[in-house]
């Protein structure tokens, strides 16, 4: 196939998107005082290391050709397994390990009930979903938070500890180390999907489900292991979201279940032929961010936020959808 | 119904959605006996009028937008269009402006919304999971700008009355839930656009070559999940003579489980009109009945959860044997 010559205009047009969204970068830039900081920046950036683990989780399982509404109730489990551990006093190395091993446990409950069973996905999750979010409140007896008294170590080093902390006249520069560890994973991630035989059996078992099954691909294993990343992603999460605020607050999970998918479904948009990756992601994660961001900071009502949130962003993919529309004609004509 | 080449044990199988249903009322009629008494009965159907109304407007959209779990149709902004609703019509009758030019607006602007749905998924060829989230965080948004974030009261006369009043012993909600529960049927099951929405849902491509307007149907399906938002917000105004901000977030997954589970309920384990009928009323059971024996309110999610795994799960096991 002959290599398309660069047009600048062909360019433009195949990365609106991302256009759209340094648009809106640029928007905050000018007009919100303080937006372009790099104290401010680096602000948001820390505080996406929650919604960027979830995302990451949520982005395998919509590869693997589902959706994970239980990413909520993990979210929840492994911040309540984790905070009860420490307040039990066990260590936290081994309260973080038992998180992790509840974000299995849920991977593997979804994936028996879709594969063994052959509940829809929907059904299955929704159902651990509820389950999950009832656990949380028996527990807390109706949802009152935990509060830990002194935290320290591992645990408050994976929520509060920094990487980088530069207190200047006027610059407030911190990356925390929650947002290194889950870049690291959103790497590793990215690397795992791109470059190894089983990201390929993932996003196979997603796209052609027979077709992935004839050629000697797992489906039943791929689905598996994209359900079990889910619920250690997301256990992850609630250790982190936890040891941010020293407690527990059970049926937190949702806000980050409705953006995860917000998130996943923005980055495939990005992605030429629509699939779900963690490239993506990561892009819909950090702009998520920066929209909330920059709406405080021009001072918009907190009602008002939602609006703008979801009409901006509503705006940005139907462009995007009305412009792979228009190609797609364009180059069934030709 | 007895078919060829069963036994009694496939016929248990199959009907166990039902018998799951039948075993727990059993459960509580035993427990509480006042369980079984007429006007608590009556009061079942009214609770479940609004996840049911709100559930058949989902349910249309599930059948003409097929079932695949990513692009398929749904809609996530179906709740949330119900609160912006129920806000309208708790400010203005509450206001005192005319309860059917209160309920006109806002069926108007749910069916706006939905066709906004219908237009970026339609026309744009936006996945509606996508398209849907958004419109919900623009909802959320226009539901509190309505607010304030304060429960609005409408004691509004009519609206009074018709949370009071009863026709031949059935309150007026159960009644309005009835006939949209009967209109819902006809207009899937037993009209011929019914078949041209499972038709588009079903195979997109061959509906479409056996001359089968495809987007409009699918477009169609929005607009009367419109509708229906609108039906259960009046309901839902009604019973409580009042609005209160955050309705749409904490219902999205009770009207999804209902219109899921509605595929239990039916030959075929296909979201329909009747199955989410059921389903709501099962709903409707469960709620009411651990209220009765006093199963604090944290231990219902989960049993409700449990259960619903556990009946989903037999039949879902016999689908796969009949198949």
């Amino acid at each position: 196939m002959k290599k398309e010559s660069f047009s600048l205009g062909r360019f433009l047009y195949d990365n609106t998107t991302a256009f759209m969204m340094l648009g809106i970068f640029v928007f905050f830039s000018i007009f919100a005082e303080g937006f372009l900081s790099i104290g401010n920046i680096t602000t948001v950036l820390s505080s996406s290391s929650v919604l960027l683990l979830v995302s990451i989780g949520m982005c395998f399982v919509v590869i693997s050709g589902g959706t994970d509404l239980s990413v909520a109730a993990a979210y929840g489990m492994g911040g309540l397994v984790c905070v009860y551990a420490i307040q039990g006093g066990i260590p936290a190395e081994a309260g973080i390990v038992l998180a992790l091993a509840a974000g299995l446990m849920f991977g593997l409950i979804n994936s028996f009930l879709i594969l063994k069973v052959g509940i829809s996905v929907w059904l299955a999750t929704l159902g651990t979903l509820f389950i999950g979010e009832s656990i949380e409140r028996i527990v807390t007896k109706g949802g009152t938070p935990v509060y830990l008294s002194g935290v320290d170590g591992v645990f408050k080093s994976i929520g509060q500890g920094t990487v980088v902390n530069i207190v200047q006249e006027g610059a407030n520069i911190t990356i925390k180390s929650s947002i290194v560890l889950a870049m690291i994973i959103a790497v590793a991630a990215a690397f795992v999907l791109k470059k190894t035989v089983l990201g390929r059996h993932l996003y196979a078992a997603g796209l052609q489900r027979r077709a992935a099954e004839l050629s000697g691909v797992s489906v039943e294993r791929c689905v598996t292991i994209a359900f079990v990343v889910s619920g250690a992603c997301c256990c992850l999460a609630g250790v982190i979201g936890g040891a941010q605020l020293s407690s527990y607050i059970p049926v937190n999970g949702r806000y980050y279940l409705l953006d995860a998918i917000g998130t996943v479904f923005i980055g495939s948009t990005m992605h030429r032929r629509g699939f779900a990756n963690v490239g993506g992601t990561v892009v819909g994660v950090i702009f998520f961010g920066f929209l909330t961001n920059g709406l405080n900071l021009i001072g918009v009502q907190f009602y008002w936020q939602y609006v703008i949130r979801g009409g901006l962003i509503l705006f940005v993919l139907a462009v995007n959808a009305y412009q792979r529309n228009v190609w797609a004609l364009r180059t069934r004509r030709h | 119904m007895k078919h060829k080449g069963e036994n009694a044990g496939d016929v248990i199988m199959r009907y166990s959605g039902y018998i799951a249903f039948a075993v727990i009322i059993i459960f509580f009629v035993i427990k509480a006996p006042i369980f079984l008494r007429y006007s608590n009965l009556v009061n079942i159907l009214a609770q479940s009028a609004v996840l049911g109304i709100c559930g058949f407007g989902l349910t249309g959209i599930f059948i003409g937008g097929g079932d695949d779990v990513i692009r398929g149709g749904t809609d996530l902004s179906i709740t949330l269009n119900m609160a912006v609703a129920g806000a309208i019509i708790a400010v203005m009758a509450g206001g005192g402006k005319p309860l059917w030019l209160a309920f006109a607006t806002a069926a108007l602007v749910s069916i706006t919304i939905e066709a906004v749905n219908a237009y970026t998924i339609v026309k744009l060829k936006m996945v509606p999971l996508l398209s849907t989230i958004c419109m919900m965080y623009l909802l959320q948004g226009v539901e509190r700008i309505i607010t304030n974030n304060v429960v609005v009261p409408a004691n509004h006369k009519a609206l009074v009355i018709i949370s009071n009043t009863a026709i031949l012993g059935i309150p007026v909600i159960a009644w309005i839930f009835v006939v949209v529960a009967i209109v819902m049927y006809v207009l899937f099951n037993v009209c011929s656009y019914g078949n041209k929405v499972s038709a588009s849902g079903g195979s997109e491509l061959a509906a479409k070559a056996s001359g089968i307007n495809v987007s409009l149907m699918v477009a169609s399906t929005y607009i009367i999940g419109g509708v229906m938002a609108s039906v259960s917000a009046f309901l839902m105004v009604a019973r409580l003579s009042s609005y209160t901000p955050g309705a749409g977030d904490l219902q999205l997954f009770d009207v999804m489980l209902v219109s899921y589970l509605g595929a239990v309920f039916s030959r075929r384990y296909r979201p329909n009109i009747p199955g989410t009928f059921i389903a709501a009323l099962f709903i409707g059971v469960l709620t009411n009945g651990f209220t009765l024996i006093n199963v604090p309110s944290y231990w219902v999610y989960a049993i409700k959860g449990a259960l619903i795994l556990i009946t989903v799960s037999i039949t879902t096991i016999q689908k796969r044997r009949v198949e």
